[in-house]
């Protein structure tokens, strides 16, 4: 589950290279569904489950809105999401309560970062 | 006055804009144009609000269904009227970019992203590049 250490030292810099980028060139940006076409996005998607721990550690340092590229790297739904029902419209958790559930479902898994 | 911003948006830089809020991740553009700080209007986002109606896309149409639910209508222009709102869509692609809100003294406001909210004197200050044009103007009577 763990890339080896030499790859993980490579992609973890070029991950937060791309991570860097896409937040800050996705600040001015409205919808999620703009900052989710944009190309280093993509190519986080790109580095499949060797970026999950990468994700995480970003996440659990400085949050962020991760759970769209999660879901579809793992190719679950949210470990949230039996709570992430929309009610009207409305999504009955947070971003900070998806994440804190990413970063729970990680661990069972025995990802470490 | 940010040097960042009018790099991003190169019609900004001589329109003599101001920013008039502070960066917010807790609302959006979409919100803003409806008067809302409490809230994201985004169709992916945890803790935020989308019309159940509506596809849960950026196409520019979408957008305009969105507002239209909100009793936004159509326009021919964005020249201040006695009487109503109006708000300028953006495009690029067929895909909306953002959307900024005209104020009482004619003036437009947008919130950028999740950076700040700024006052800018024409819609045409916020073109460009990926962010595309100006879509359409729509309007609905001031409450």
């Amino acid at each position: 589950m763990q890339p080896k250490t030499q790859k993980t030292e490579e992609w973890e810099s070029t991950f937060n290279i791309l991570a860097d980028k896409w937040e800050k060139e996705t600040a001015i940006y409205s919808l999620m569904a703009q900052m989710a076409q944009h190309y280093a996005y993509q190519l986080i998607l790109g580095m499949g489950e060797d970026a999950v721990p990468l994700i995480m550690r970003r996440i659990e340092r400085q949050g962020g809105l991760w759970y769209h590229a999660l879901e579809t790297i793992t190719g679950i739904q949210s470990p949230a999401g039996k709570t992430k029902v929309k009610t009207e419209g409305w999504y009955s958790v947070d971003v900070k309560e998806v994440n804190a559930a990413w970063l729970q479902w990680a661990r069972e898994q025995g990802y470490k970062w | 006055m940010s040097r960042e911003l009018e790099e991003l948006f190169p019609n900004l830089a001589d329109s003599g804009y101001e920013i008039t809020g502070e960066a917010s991740l807790v609302y959006n553009c979409t919100a803003w144009a409806l008067g809302i700080t409490s809230q994201r209007w985004d169709c992916d986002v945890p803790g935020s609000y989308w019309p159940p109606s509506l596809p849960r896309d950026n196409r520019i149409e979408t957008l305009m269904r969105l507002f239209a639910g909100e009793g936004f209508s159509l326009c021919d222009d964005d020249s201040p009227e006695p009487g109503y709102k109006k708000i300028a869509l953006y495009a690029f692609v067929g895909l909306f970019t953002r959307v900024a809100r005209q104020l009482e003294d004619g003036r437009w406001t947008s919130k950028l992203g999740k950076r700040e909210v700024i006052t800018h004197s024409s819609p045409a200050n916020l073109t460009g590049g990926f962010f595309g044009n100006v879509h359409c103007i729509m309007r609905r009577p001031s409450e």
